[in-house]
C-alpha cells in the first residue's frame, strides 16, 4: 500500500509573529512543518512500522526552503518526497482548492491507496483541503482523526466531533485528515536526517500540475486587540453596573 | 517586634507592612519547606531611602533583618531563622533605563529575572545568566548569591556582568558603587564583596548589568550515551565548539523515573536507567548543522535534535523539571558541589558503592564541573538518620578533591557549619572580619553563611 502525506511549511508556532499591513512578516522568521501535518507523517510511519503500508511519499508545495520540511518528513520515516515548487506566498496564495487539484493530479499519476494530511494549517486554518481532495477524487474521507486502524483494505477512523467521538469505516482508497490527539510525533534523529539526504526527492514546477487562481483575496490582516486588564469590584451592585454600562451585556 | 510596630509605621507606612500570620507564612518558609522562620513582621520598602531608614533604625535598636527577594533559595538563605524582620525587595521592581550603545541595564533589585528578559527582548538583549527559578527570583537575590545557572558555560559567571551596585549598609548608609564603565582599574573593587555575600554585608538596591545579545539561532541536541566516560569524551569535544551554549548532564536512572511525572511531554528517548543523557545547546548566528552532526556522530548515533521551538522547549523541560520531580519521588537530600567533571560518577560510587543503598542520582552542569548529587528517602526519619553519616562523607570527599561544597546555591543556613572546613581557618577569619567591618552589630541575615 502506498500513502501520500501532504505537508505544509508554516511559521513556527512557538515564535511571536509580527503583523504587517500585507500579512504576517515572514522575513527571517523560523518556519517548520505544520503541527497537524507532522502528526500525519508520524501516523504514516507508525502504519508502516505495523507493516500495514509499504511506502510513504511526502509532498509539499512551496519555495526552495520547502525541501527542509520534506527532509524532516524523510527523517521521521517517509521513503520518498515530492517538492512542487512555486515562489508564491504559501500562507496566502497557495489555497485549498488549488492544492487539492494538484494533489489529485499526483494521486492519479502515482496511484496512492491513502492520502494523509493535517486537518488544517495553523496559518490560514482553512480546514478544507482534505475534504476538497476527497471530493475531486470521489473518494471517501474521514476528518479530525484521533485514531486510525487499517485491516484488509478497510480503514476505521475515530473522528473528534463536537458531540464526542464518531467512528467511521470505509474501503480504501480514501482521504484522512489528522487531529491533535492522533499521536505525538517523534523527534528526528541526526542519523536519520543524514539518511534523508539520499532518499529520492522529486522536484516538479507547480505549473506542470496545476495553477494558483488566488480566488480568495486577503483584504486585511491585523493583530488581535490588546486585552484590557480586568478589575476587582467592591460589591454586586458595582458588578451589575459595569456589566450593563461598560461590557454592555444587557 | 510588637513594640516597634509604630516606629516602622512611621518609616514605611502601614501599606508597606505585613503582620497577618497568614500572609507571613510563605515568607517565613523556604520553597523546599526545610526551614520555618518565626517572623512577625515583613516590610516592603519602595525606595532605597526607605531601606536606608529601616536599616538605620534596626541598627540602632539591634533588630535583626533578613533581606528577601524571590525566596527561591536552596539553602534557607532568604528566610528568618528566628523572628528577624523580613525586608522584602519585591516593591522595588522598576527597570530604570537601558543604554542601547553599551547594552547596560539599570534596575532596582526587586525586578524578577523573567521580567528583566521581557523588557530587554524589545532591544534584542537578554540577561547574561539564566536559571530555572526565573519566574520568581529577583535581581538582588541573584547578585547576592552570584547565581550560577544554565548559561555559565557560555557566558561565564554572573560577576562578569555586574558593572555597578547600589548597596544599603547595615548602618543605613547608601553606598553608591553604580559604576557603568566596562573598565575601571581604580583600586579595590568593593562591589565584588557584596556579590555572593548572601545579604550579610549589605542590601543591594540597584544594579547596572551588562546584557548579552539574544542569540539569533538556538539548536538543542539530546544525546544518549552508554557510559559516563562517553559523556566526558563528549564534553572534551564540545568545549571546542565556539557556539556552545549549554552542556547539561542527566543520569538515565533519574530521567527514567521522571517519565511518569511528565506524561504529556515529548521525550527525546525512551529513557533507560543504565544510560546517560546529555543536552547540548548551540547558539549563535548561522548555525551550520552539518558541522555539529559530523562531530557529535563520532560519539554516538543516538542523537535527536529539535525541528522547531516547541521541541526545543520540550527538551529543556526534561532537564529543568528534574529538581521538582525528584522532590515528588520522596524526601530529597541534595548536594550542589563543584568537583572535577570526570570524577562525577566516581564520586557517587564512593558515597554508595555500586550505587546500593537509598536511591541516589546525579545530574547537572557537567560543562562547569557542577554536580547536583541527590539522595532520596521514603521518610523524613530515614533521611535524618542517614544525613549525618553521608553528609560528612560527602563534604570530606569534596574537600579532598579541592572542590566546593556549594557550587552555585550558596551557603545560607544549610552549609554554614562547613564554612571553616571549606575555607580554612585563615580565609574564614578574614571573611568574619569583613563582616564586622560592615555589620558590627550583626543585624543583617544573622546565622547565615558565616
Amino acid at each position: 500500500m502506498k500513502v501520500l502525506v501532504a505537508v505544509k511549511r508554516v511559521v513556527d508556532s512557538g515564535i511571536k509573529v509580527r503583523v504587517k499591513p500585507d500579512g504576517i512578516d515572514l522575513q527571517g522568521v523560523k518556519m517548520t512543518i505544520n503541527p497537524f501535518c507532522e502528526i500525519a507523517v508520524e501516523e504514516a510511519v507508525r502504519l508502516k512500522e505495523k507493516k500495514l503500508i509499504a511506502e510513504i511519499v511526502a509532498v509539499t508545495i512551496g519555495p526552495k526552503q520547502g525541501a527542509e520540511s520534506l527532509r524532516h518528513a524523510l527523517a521521521l520515516g517517509a521513503d520518498k518526497a515530492i517538492h512542487v515548487t512555486t515562489e508564491a506566498r504559501i500562507d496566502q496564495a497557495v489555497q485549498p482548492l488549488d492544492v487539492a487539484n494538484i494533489l489529485a493530479k499526483l494521486v492519479e499519476r502515482d496511484n496512492y491507496n491513502l492520502v494523509l494530511m493535517g486537518k488544517q494549517s495553523i496559518d490560514d486554518d482553512f480546514n478544507q483541503t482534505g475534504q476538497m481532495l476527497a471530493g475531486l477524487l470521489d473518494w471517501p474521507q474521514a476528518t479530525f482523526a484521533s485514531n486510525i486502524q487499517i485491516t484488509d483494505g478497510i480503514a476505521q477512523v475515530i473522528r473528534e466531533i463536537d458531540g464526542g467521538l464518531q467512528t467511521v469505516k470505509f474501503k480504501l482508497p480514501g482521504v484522512i485528515t489528522c487531529d491533535l490527539r492522533l499521536n505525538q510525533p517523534r523527534f528526528a534523529s541526526v542519523p536519520n536526517i543524514m539518511k534523508a539526504k539520499s532518499k529520492p526527492l522529486e522536484t516538479i514546477p507547480l505549473d506542470k500540475l496545476g495553477k494558483l487562481h488566488n480566488s480568495i483575496q486577503i483584504t486585511k490582516t491585523e493583530a488581535p486587540a490588546i486585552r484590557k486588564g480586568g478589575a476587582i469590584v467592591e460589591n454586586v451592585d458595582v458588578l451589575i453596573q459595569k456589566l450593563r454600562n461598560e461590557a454592555k451585556l444587557f | 517586634m510588637k513594640k516597634y510596630l509604630n516606629s516602622f509605621k512611621q518609616i514605611v507606612g502601614a501599606q508597606n507592612m505585613i503582620t497577618d500570620p497568614f500572609d507571613l507564612k510563605p515568607l517565613n518558609q523556604d520553597w523546599q519547606r526545610f526551614y520555618q522562620g518565626k517572623s512577625e513582621l515583613a516590610v516592603t520598602p519602595t525606595s532605597s531611602k526607605m531601606v536606608s531608614e529601616i536599616l538605620q533604625f534596626c541598627n540602632q535598636n539591634n533588630i535583626k533583618v533578613v533581606p528577601q527577594g524571590g525566596n527561591t533559595s536552596f539553602v534557607g538563605g532568604a528566610t528568618p531563622v528566628q523572628d528577624e524582620l523580613i525586608l522584602s525587595l519585591r516593591k522595588m521592581n522598576n527597570i530604570l533605563e537601558f543604554d542601547t550603545t553599551t547594552s547596560i541595564v539599570t534596575a532596582e533589585s526587586g525586578v524578577i529575572l523573567q521580567s528583566m528578559n521581557d523588557y530587554l527582548q524589545t532591544y534584542r538583549y537578554q540577561m547574561p545568566w539564566d536559571l530555572g527559578a526565573r519566574g520568581s527570583c529577583q535581581l538582588g537575590g541573584n547578585i547576592a548569591t552570584n547565581a550560577g545557572g544554565l548559561n555559565v558555560v557560555r557566558n561565564g559567571p554572573l560577576r562578569n556582568y555586574i558593572l555597578g551596585l547600589e548597596v544599603v549598609l547595615p548602618n543605613g548608609k547608601i553606598l553608591d558603587l553604580l559604576n557603568k564603565n566596562r573598565k575601571d582599574n581604580t583600586g579595590t573593587d568593593l562591589k565584588q564583596l557584596f556579590i555572593g555575600s548572601e545579604g550579610t554585608l549589605g542590601i543591594i538596591t540597584k544594579a547596572n548589568v551588562l546584557c548579552a545579545p539574544i542569540p539569533e539561532q538556538r539548536q538543542v541536541f539530546f544525546l544518549e550515551l552508554k557510559g559516563f566516560d562517553e559523556a566526558i569524551q563528549l564534553l572534551r569535544s564540545a568545549k571546542q565548539f565556539e557556539q556552545l551554549g549549554a552542556f547539561e548532564f542527566m543520569e538515565g536512572r533519574i530521567l527514567q523515573r521522571c517519565l511518569p511525572f511528565n506524561p504529556q511531554l515529548k521525550a527525546p528517548f525512551e529513557f533507560k536507567a543504565d544510560k546517560y543523557y546529555v543536552l547540548i545547546e548551540i547558539c549563535g548566528q548561522q548555525i551550520e548543522l552539518e558541522y555539529y552532526f559530523e562531530r557529535l556522530l563520532k560519539h554516538t548515533e543516538q542523537i535527536v535534535f529539535n525541528q522547531n521551538e516547541s521541541e526545543l522547549q520540550a527538551m529543556w523541560r526534561w532537564r529543568e523539571s528534574v529538581p521538582e520531580n525528584l522532590h515528588k519521588m520522596g524526601h530529597v537530600l541534595t548536594y550542589d558541589l563543584s568537583i572535577p567533571p570526570d570524577k562525577f560518577e566516581w564520586f557517587a560510587e564512593e558515597i554508595y558503592p555500586e550505587r546500593k543503598g537509598p536511591y541516589n542520582a546525579f545530574y547537572g552542569h557537567l560543562g562547569d564541573g557542577n554536580i547536583h548529587y541527590n539522595i532520596i528517602f521514603e521518610s523524613v526519619e530515614e533521611m535524618h538518620k542517614e544525613q549525618e553519616r553521608v553528609e560528612d562523607k560527602i563534604i570530606k570527599l569534596t574537600k579532598s578533591l579541592n572542590g566546593s561544597i556549594s557550587a552555585e546555591h550558596g551557603v545560607g543556613q544549610l552549609k554554614r557549619h562547613y564554612m571553616e572546613i571549606q575555607k580554612g581557618k585563615e580565609t574564614f577569619g578574614y571573611m568574619q572580619e569583613l563582616k564586622r567591618v560592615f555589620d558590627p552589630n550583626n543585624i543583617l541575615n544573622p546565622e547565615k553563611l558565616l
